[in-house]
């Protein structure tokens, strides 16, 4: 840069060197071009200077850059002012001109005479001049004190735009920082975006003294040439060309930077998209004009809007993409819930329940894809001539009327078919495939689990292309209701087979019972009246043991049939008092000694002193279920006990009840365990991995068995020895 | 050379007359009983010196009894559970090299689909007797195969 400091030998005085150096170099910010113009006016004692530059190759300089008057400026005729012929002259000789060195009448600007004219040699190498305008005639001092302020005004020209252009990014830079900190998780709001980026418009036309600045930008490139108007600052009422509502590059080429007198525009581009442009006008009046020296100025601007707009549309997407994503986990959370509790009643096909299930799901598609104009759910009706036709369930939105089968009723028999999702966007094939006439896409996903199908979802909108995560929802939305029928079905065919093993097993009880129970009462007949050796009685004993069994698990197939169908035993209770109970006791007690292994040694062992203490208490109970209760208990003694152990069968009083109590010794049961023992189906992991047979369900029955009888079911486990205990109301 | 017979039941009450019933049926038969798989296969080694001519197994076969220093089961126990230990234990026969030629009667209460339910097939060295037939079929299976492994 050249040094600005006044030397001795130059004739101006230093006010004026420090005036120019003020307006280029203040600290406090740079000052304009016409800052400039008026100190060399002021300096030659001028009453008006403007400053001129010629457009590349011109042999003219055409273009004011800038004009200062000392006093009220004139209106601006708004048209293009040509040089006067003095300037034009000082232009053509490169050197000083005077209205004397030419002919003719005396030449004028903005109603002013021309004094003189210099000429000036721009620092980017484009050539102009300074013409200096005043009424009275100007001093030879003046002259001299204007040319050597002239030879410094290219480079002061050069750091003022050096300085302005660095100004401009840093407040642009500024603008959009406060943008980022306003919204720092999620984009900014279109209309507060808006309003930075006419903030940027107004720092550029102020810098780049311009009446209007726009910014056009689309959104997507889809877009094609077309860049919408985005944000403007303009005189309201001035007619320019950046205040139409959008812009296109001509002939479809993108925009270009260009200067054009009274307009310059550069594209915004961010890698090799060109997301608009910004246009910058000196319309209104101005007879100032744009040089290419300015567009430097114009460049870091746009770079950083159209930087700043590619990052809010990314941060748009994926924000756009995140609120779909959680709309459509919200969305399926509450279909779920749905399906849930619709599937808890009857499995049942039911039309209505179909059809709210479709429409809450088709609500989620509409809400998570809201471009979707017209949605439908069909289902597969079979039929005696084709292996199933699509029917229509459920729909939301228009199109009803135009196609009851739904949109695209062919590509959906397609998707059908080929159990495939699929979609158009070709406005022919749109056709073909019956889209409806306002469809711009049309999508069909199957309704299905795995290789099954059970219909189709089809959606269409008018948009050109295929909205983003459509087709994932559609999908996502589509394996829902395909999970839904099916569990349904499942549940049917549960429910159909469940029903009829429940009656079967109550069939079989009936008929296995029976026949078992009549041969336990005449074995037992033999052996009260026969005598036999011990082999043969023993043998005999063991008939009766099984058949007993074999009894009880007839029973408790019986009672697990009508549990599993939700239908609690009913007791059918007679009082019995100590004798009855004895017996009981004592027959449950042999059966079970006689169905165990006498290799393992346990000893079944009824405490009749204990039983004896009850005197003459009576109870309250159906015989048969005590029976079957016992009978349970004892196996699990029999079965989880250690060898050569006893297992105590005894009865006692407890707060007013009576309690049977079956003691063992043997696999032992975890205290926080006890109460899951009379869970379905339950059975601790050291049982289970120990002998391996056994379903978990004789604990279970005996629960249900002794509160139809108004008792209640204990489990003591301590250490390896726990007493089962059957606790009965006394009468 | 009288036939060496293993049975493999955990019932006591059908062990016993199975016995009972195969050594009248078969003269001079040397019937060994076992009563759990876990049984059968610390035995296995022993089976190895000593080949057994016919198996007959249970297939709802109990791993072990009780008792308090019981070791837990192999894994494949663990997974494969009660309901089809007598296939797991025909498979460790037919598996083996010394004992693969041994015939095995899958006898049980099962019925033979069963058995085969979800593709599953007995393995090469067994057939099916069901306990719901008489005696006499099972018997007349066993002689037969003890007939066809002596010639």
């Amino acid at each position: 840069m050249t040094s600005l400091a006044p030397r001795s030998s130059l004739r101006a005085p230093s006010r004026w060197w420090h005036q120019l150096a003020l307006v280029a170099l203040n600290p406090e910010g740079p000052g304009a071009l016409g800052d400039l113009t008026r100190v060399l006016g002021q300096a030659a004692g001028a009453e008006a200077a403007v400053l001129w530059e010629a457009q590349p190759g011109g042999c003219t300089p055409a273009l004011m850059l800038s004009r200062w008057l000392d006093g009220p400026v004139p209106p601006d005729s708004g048209c293009p002012v040509p040089p006067d012929p003095v300037t034009d002259h000082a232009f053509q000789i490169r050197s000083l001109a005077l209205p004397a060195d030419l002919s003719g009448d005396p030449a004028t600007l903005f109603g002013l005479p021309v004094a003189a004219a210099l000429p000036v040699d721009y620092v980017d190498g484009a050539a102009g001049a300074l013409t200096l305008l005043g009424a009275d005639e100007l001093s030879a001092g003046a002259f001299d004190v204007a040319a050597e302020l002239v030879e410094i005004l290219p480079e002061l020209r050069a750091t003022l735009r050096e300085r302005q252009t660095l100004a401009l990014v840093q407040a642009c830079n500024t603008i959009l920082h406060d943008a980022d900190v306003e919204a720092p998780e999620q984009p900014l709001h279109r209309e507060r975006l808006r309003a930075h980026l006419e903030h940027v418009c107004h720092l550029v036309a102020q810098r780049l003294e311009c009446t209007d600045v726009a910014i056009f930008l689309q959104d997507t490139p889809a877009a094609g040439d077309r860049y919408p108007l985005f944000a403007r600052c303009g005189q309201p009422g001035q007619e320019c060309p950046s205040s139409r509502e959008s812009t296109s590059a001509a002939e479809g080429a993108p925009p270009r930077a260009q200067v054009d007198g009274a307009l310059m525009e550069l594209p915004l581009r961010s890698g090799n998209q060109v997301w608009g442009l910004i246009r910058c006008t000196r319309a209104g009046g101005s007879s100032l004009h744009f040089t290419n020296s300015d567009l430097p100025l114009l460049h870091p601007v746009a770079a950083a809007v159209a930087q700043y707009w590619r990052s809010w549309l990314h941060r748009r997407t994926i924000s756009a993409e995140n609120d779909s994503w959680r709309q459509l986990a919200a969305g399926i959370s509450d279909l779920n819930r749905l399906l849930a509790r619709e599937l808890r009643g009857n499995a049942a096909w039911d039309p209505r329940r179909e059809q709210r299930v479709c429409e809450a799901a088709l609500r989620i598609v509409q809400d998570v894809v809201p471009e979707s104009t017209w949605l439908v759910v069909s289902r597969t009706e079979r039929t005696s001539s084709s292996a199933g036709r699509l029917v229509p369930v459920s729909s939301v939105g228009a199109g009803q009327q135009a196609s009851p089968a739904g949109p695209g009723a062919a590509l959906a028999e397609q998707v059908f078919h080929t159990r495939r999702q699929s979609w158009v966007t070709d406005p022919d094939e749109l056709a073909r495939v019956g889209a409806g006439p306002d469809a711009g896409w049309l999508l069909c996903t199957p309704v299905g689990v795995g290789d099954r199908v059970y219909g189709v979802l089809q959606a269409t909108g008018p948009t050109g292309e295929l909205p983003a995560n459509s087709a994932q929802a559609c999908e996502i939305v589509a394996d829902q209701l395909g999970l839904y029928r099916h569990l349904q079905q499942a549940q049917l065919v549960l429910q159909t087979s469940m029903r009829s093993q429940a009656e079967t097993m109550e069939d079989l009880k009936h008929q296995l019972a029976s026949p078992l129970r009549t041969a336990t009462d005449r074995t037992d007949l033999v052996l009260r009246s026969g005598r036999f050796d011990t082999r043969a009685e023993a043998q005999l004993k063991a008939v009766r043991g099984l058949c007993r069994k074999a009894s009880r698990v007839a029973l408790s197939a019986g009672v697990f049939a009508a549990l599993s169908r939700g239908k609690q035993p009913t007791a059918k209770t007679e009082l019995i008092g100590v004798d009855d109970l004895m017996r009981l006791l004592i027959a449950g007690a042999d059966d079970a000694q006689v169905l165990s292994n006498p290799m393992l040694g346990i000893l079944f062992d009824v405490d009749r002193d204990a039983v004896r203490r009850l005197g003459r208490r009576l109870v309250d109970v159906d015989t048969s279920f005590l029976q079957q209760c016992l009978g349970n208990v004892l196996d699990n003694a029999g079965k989880y006990g250690y060898p050569n152990t006893r297992v105590r069968i005894g009865a006692t009083v407890i707060g007013g009840q009576l309690a049977i109590e079956v003691t063992s010794t043997g696999i032992p049961l975890d205290a926080k365990d006890a109460a899951r023992c009379l869970q379905r189906n339950w059975r601790g992991e050291l049982a289970r991995n120990t002998t391996g047979e056994g379903s978990g369900i004789g604990l279970w029955i005996v629960d249900h068995l002794i509160r139809s009888m108004n008792g209640t079911v204990q489990l003591c486990p301590a250490a390896d020895t726990t007493t089962v205990r059957l606790v009965l109301p006394l009468a | 050379m009288a036939p060496y017979i293993v049975i493999v039941e955990d019932d006591h009450l059908q062990e016993g007359p199975l016995k009972e019933y195969l050594s009248d049926a078969i003269a001079d038969a040397d019937i060994e009983t076992l009563c759990t798989e876990q049984e059968f296969r610390q035995r296995l080694p022993a089976l190895r010196e000593r080949v057994p001519d016919l198996v007959v197994l249970d297939v709802m076969l109990r791993w072990t009894f009780p008792t308090p220093d019981a070791l837990p089961p192999p894994q494949d126990v663990v997974a494969g559970g009660y309901y089809r230990a007598g296939l797991r234990c025909a498979r460790l026969l037919a598996d083996d090299p010394k004992l693969g030629a041994v015939p095995v009667v899958l006898y049980t209460i099962l019925e033979r689909s069963d058995l085969e339910r979800d593709g599953e097939t007995l393995p090469e060295n067994s057939i099916y007797v069901g306990k719901n037939a008489e005696l006499d079929v099972l018997s007349r299976k066993v002689r037969t195969l003890l007939q066809t492994r002596t010639r």
